[in-house]
C-alpha cells in the first residue's frame, strides 16, 4: 500500500490530440489527513487537473495512482461513486430533486449500505448550515450558496477517501466559508484527503499544502 | 431500485413530455388494437366457420359422360368414411302415367293451366324455362351439352330441381328429352330417413319412411290439374313394362311455389310439379316387386320390358370443413364432392379476408409511423436531458443504469397509454370493423352487380355439369344454421357477413403487449444509443 492516497506521475494533458500540453509532466503526491490547495492563474489548468484526478478526463500520458493503483485501470464509475467525492464549481445538482434527494441519490449510486439515508442526508445538510425549511426545497429554489452547500453535502454523503472541491467556497459568505472549511478540516482529521482548487487566499491559508500551477507558455 | 424510483420521479416531474408520448402511444394503441382485433376476428371467425360449420355435400362422378349415376352400394361404401358425420340418400324412379293422373306437360302439347302459365309463361316444345330468368337466358351456353353426352336410356336423365343449390338448372338438348323421355311422366322419390325429407314434405306429416303403403304426396298443380284430392287414387306404370302398374293414394299435397326451387322443364319427369313423394319402405317394395315382375331383365338388356331402376343420390354431412376436405381428397379421381355450403363459406369469408388484409397493411403503417414519431420524441427528450445524463454519470452512475432508467420511464408511460388505448380500441373495434364490413360489402356488391352479365349463373363451384342440387338442406340453408352456430356473428352467409359482436380477446391483448414492447424497444434504442455516446465532462463543460 502506497503512503500516498493519490500520486501523479509525469502527468500530461492536452485538449487536442498532439496539441500543446496544458499540464506537462506533473508529479504531485497527496496524503491522507491533509488539505491541499491547488492555486494558479486562470487557464493554468486547475479545473482540468481536478477533472483528471476525479476520473472525468483521461490524461494524455502519465499516471494517476490511487492507493498505488492506476485509476485508468479502476472502474471509473466505482471510482467516482465510492472512492472520491467531487464538489463541482457549477454544483451540478439535479434540478428536479430536492436538496435531501440530491444527497440521497449519491448514496444510492455509491451502492454502499447506508442505513437511514434520509436522516443522514438531513444531518449532512444541517452540518453545512442549510436551514431545515430548505431541506425539501427544489434545488432551483435555493440560492447559489445554498446549492454549493448541498453539493458539498452530496460529496460527503458516501464517505469517500478523497474529496475534490472546485472553488467550494466561491459562492459563500465568510461565515459559511469558515464553517465549510471547519467541516473539511474535521474530515481531514478523520483521515480524508481534501484537494481544493481555489483562488481564495483565505482558503489557501487554511490548507496544509499549497500547489501552484504555472501557466505553460 | 433507485433507478426505478428515479424513473417514476422523472415521469411525474416531466408531465408535458410524458403526456405527449402518452398521447402518441394512445393513438397508436387504439389503432393497433382495432387493427389487431380485426385480424383476430377474421382468424377466429374463419376458424369457427371451418370448425363449426356443418357441411352438406353430394358426391358426383367426375366424368358425367362415362358414369352419370352412383350405385347405392358405392354411396354406402363412401359413407363409411371416418370423416362423414351423417349420410342420407334419396332414390328416384321414373314412371309413366297410368289411370287417374296425367303429368303437367312442360312441352305445351298437353296441359298448361293458368297457374302454370302465370308462373312460367307459355312454354313451347323444345323450350326450357326456369324460375330464374337469367338462367334461362344462359342455358345454352352453360351446358354445352351434346347428344353424345347423355346415355341412351331415359334413366340417364336423372331428375333435377331443388336441394342445396336450389335455383340451379342443368339443361339438356330438349329434343332429345322430348323424344327419349316421352314415357317418363313422373319422378317418384323417396328418402331413406324422415329427417332428410324436404321441409315442404315433412311438414305435411303424412309420410314416414317405414310406411310400406303406397301413400304419396303430390304437387298442388298436379292435384288441381287431375282433380285429385287427399284420399284419391291413381296408377303409375313402369315405362318399360306397361303391364306393371302401381296404385298410389294421395296422402298430401305440397305447393311447389313454396319450395324455393327452380322448375326444370327439360322433361315432364324432371319438372318439380310432376314429382311424387313416397316413403322409402314403399320404394323398396316397388323395386322388389318390379325386379320380381321382370326377372330376366338387366340394365343392359335389349329386352323391352325392364325392371324399374332407382337413381340414388347421396347426401353427406360433415361436422366441419376439415373433414369435408379430407373426405374430398380421399375420393380420388373418379368422384367429386360438391357443396353449396362450401361455396357459400368461401364467398362469406372473402370479405373477412379483405378486411384482414387491410388490417395488416394498417398495422404495418401504424407501427412504422408510431416508431418514427416515438423515436423523434425520444431523441428530443434525450437532448433536453443531456445535463441530467452528465450529472448522473459524473457522480458515478453507470451509463447502462441511466439508459435503464430512461427505458423504464418510457415503458411505464407507454404501457399506461397502451392500457387506456387498448380499452378504447377494444370498444371501438367492433363498430369500426362492422363499418368496414359494410363498406367492403357494398363495394363488392357494386362490383358484382356491375360485372354480372345477363344470363350469368349465381356463384357456385361451377365445376360440374350435372346436378348439384339436393333435398337434404333444411330451409334457410347455411345462413340460418350458421347464425345459430357462431354466437358472435350476425348476418346472412348466403350474402355477406355484415357484423361481428366481439373482436378483442386475450390474443389481441397479448399482441398489444408485444406491439407496446416493440414500440418501446425501438424508440428507446435511440435513447440508449445517445446515452451511451455522451461523455459527462463534455456535457458539463458545454453547460458551463
Amino acid at each position: 500500500m502506497s503512503e500516498y492516497v493519490l500520486e501523479l506521475k509525469d502527468l500530461c494533458y492536452s485538449y487536442v490530440k498532439g496539441g500543446k500540453n496544458i499540464i506537462d509532466g506533473l508529479n504531485l503526491t497527496f496524503e491522507k489527513g491533509k488539505i491541499y490547495a491547488i492555486v494558479g492563474k486562470s487557464g493554468a489548468g486547475k479545473t482540468t487537473l481536478l477533472s483528471l484526478l476525479s476520473g472525468l478526463a483521461k490524461p494524455t500520458s502519465g499516471e494517476i495512482l490511487f492507493n498505488g493503483s492506476d485509476i485508468a485501470k479502476i472502474n471509473k464509475y466505482n471510482y467516482r461513486s465510492k472512492l472520491v467525492g467531487v464538489v463541482f464549481q457549477s454544483f451540478n445538482l439535479l434540478p428536479y430533486l430536492s436538496a435531501t434527494e440530491n444527497v440521497m441519490l449519491s448514496m444510492d449510486i455509491s451502492g454502499k449500505k447506508i442505513k437511514n439515508k434520509k436522516e443522514l442526508a438531513k444531518k449532512l445538510l444541517e452540518k453545512v448550515n442549510l436551514e431545515e425549511e430548505d431541506l425539501n426545497r427544489g434545488i432551483l429554489k435555493l440560492s447559489g450558496g445554498q446549492q454549493q452547500r448541498v453539493a458539498i453535502a452530496r460529496a460527503l454523503s458516501y464517505e469517500p477517501d478523497i474529496i475534490f472541491a472546485d472553488e467550494p467556497t466561491g459562492n459563500l459568505d465568510i461565515d459559511t466559508q469558515n464553517d465549510i472549511m471547519k467541516i473539511l478540516r474535521t474530515l481531514a482529521n478523520e483521515g480524508k484527503c481534501i484537494i481544493i482548487v481555489t483562488h481564495s487566499p483565505d482558503v489557501s491559508k487554511l490548507s496544509d499544502v499549497i500547489y501552484e500551477l504555472k501557466t505553460i507558455k | 431500485m433507485y433507478v426505478i424510483k428515479n424513473a417514476f420521479r422523472c415521469i411525474s416531474r416531466a408531465k408535458g413530455r410524458n403526456v405527449l408520448i402518452g398521447l402518441v402511444v394512445l393513438l397508436l394503441s387504439v389503432s393497433s388494437c382495432i387493427g389487431l382485433s380485426i385480424k383476430e376476428a377474421n382468424r377466429t371467425l374463419k376458424k369457427q366457420y371451418a370448425d363449426d360449420m356443418e357441411i352438406t355435400a353430394t358426391v358426383n362422378p367426375k366424368d358425367m359422360r362415362k358414369n352419370r349415376n352412383i350405385s347405392l352400394d358405392k354411396l354406402t361404401e363412401l359413407s363409411n368414411s371416418e370423416f362423414v358425420k351423417e349420410f342420407n340418400y334419396s332414390s328416384s324412379v321414373y314412371f309413366a302415367a297410368g289411370d287417374g293422373i296425367e303429368p303437367l306437360d312442360v312441352a305445351g302439347s298437353f296441359k298448361q293451366n293458368k297457374d302454370f302459365k302465370d308462373k312460367y309463361g307459355d312454354v313451347k316444345n323444345g323450350e326450357t324455362r326456369t324460375t330464374t330468368e337469367t338462367q334461362t337466358e344462359s342455358s345454352e351456353s352453360s351446358t354445352g351439352s351434346e347428344n353424345s353426352e347423355f346415355p341412351e336410356k331415359p334413366e340417364g336423365g336423372f331428375p333435377t330441381g331443388g336441394g342445396q343449390s336450389g335455383n340451379k338448372t342443368f339443361i339438356t338438348n330438349n329434343n332429345f328429352f322430348f323424344n327419349m323421355a316421352s314415357m317418363n311422366d313422373f319422378t317418384v322419390t323417396a328418402y331413406n330417413s324422415d329427417t332428410s325429407l324436404p321441409e315442404y314434405i315433412s311438414s305435411l306429416g303424412v309420410i314416414t319412411s317405414s310406411d310400406e303403403n303406397l301413400n304419396c304426396v303430390i304437387s298442388k298443380s298436379l292435384a288441381e290439374e287431375n282433380e285429385l284430392e287427399i284420399g284419391s287414387t291413381f296408377t303409375l306404370k313402369n315405362p318399360d313394362n306397361e303391364e306393371e302398374v302401381y296404385a298410389f293414394t294421395v296422402a298430401g299435397v305440397f305447393d311447389s311455389s313454396e319450395t324455393d326451387e327452380s322448375q326444370d322443364t327439360s322433361s315432364n319427369a324432371s319438372f318439380t310439379d310432376n314429382y311424387i313423394y313416397i316413403s322409402s319402405a314403399a320404394m323398396e317394395k316397388i323395386l322388389l316387386s318390379s325386379a320380381e315382375t321382370n326377372p330376366e331383365t338387366t340394365e343392359d338388356s335389349e329386352e323391352t320390358a325392364k325392371a324399374l331402376t332407382a337413381n340414388y343420390k347421396g347426401t353427406f354431412i360433415f361436422a366441419n370443413l376439415d373433414n369435408y376436405n379430407k373426405f374430398s381428397e380421399s375420393l380420388g379421381d373418379d368422384y367429386t364432392l360438391v357443396s353449396s355450403d362450401v361455396s357459400n363459406y368461401e364467398q362469406s369469408i372473402s370479405q373477412l379476408e379483405t378486411l384482414g388484409k387491410y388490417a395488416t397493411y394498417f398495422l404495418i403503417v401504424i407501427f412504422i409511423i408510431g416508431a418514427f414519431v416515438l423515436i423523434i420524441i425520444n431523441l428530443f427528450s434525450i437532448r433536453n436531458r443531456k445535463y441530467e445524463i452528465g450529472v448522473l454519470t459524473a457522480i458515478g452512475m453507470k451509463k447502462w443504469k441511466v439508459a435503464t432508467q430512461f427505458v423504464i420511464e418510457l415503458f411505464v408511460v407507454t404501457f399506461a397509454a397502451l392500457i387506456i388505448g387498448s380499452t378504447i380500441g377494444s370498444v371501438a373495434s367492433v363498430p369500426v370493423t362492422n363499418s368496414l364490413l359494410v363498406t367492403i360489402n357494398s363495394e363488392e356488391k357494386t362490383e358484382s352487380e356491375t360485372s354480372k352479365q345477363p344470363g350469368d349463373f349465381p356463384a357456385t363451384d361451377g365445376n360440374i355439369s350435372g346436378d348439384v342440387s339436393g333435398k337434404m338442406t333444411p330451409p334457410g340453408g347455411f345462413g340460418g344454421d350458421f347464425k345459430q352456430m357462431i354466437g358472435d356473428f350476425e348476418g346472412n352467409v348466403n350474402n355477406y357477413i355484415i357484423s361481428i359482436s366481439s373482436a378483442t380477446d386475450m390474443t389481441v391483448i397479448l399482441q398489444m403487449i408485444l406491439v407496446g414492447m416493440g414500440l418501446t424497444l425501438v424508440s428507446s434504442a435511440a435513447a440508449v444509443t445517445f446515452v451511451m455516446r455522451y461523455e459527462p465532462l463534455k456535457i458539463l463543460n458545454n453547460r458551463d
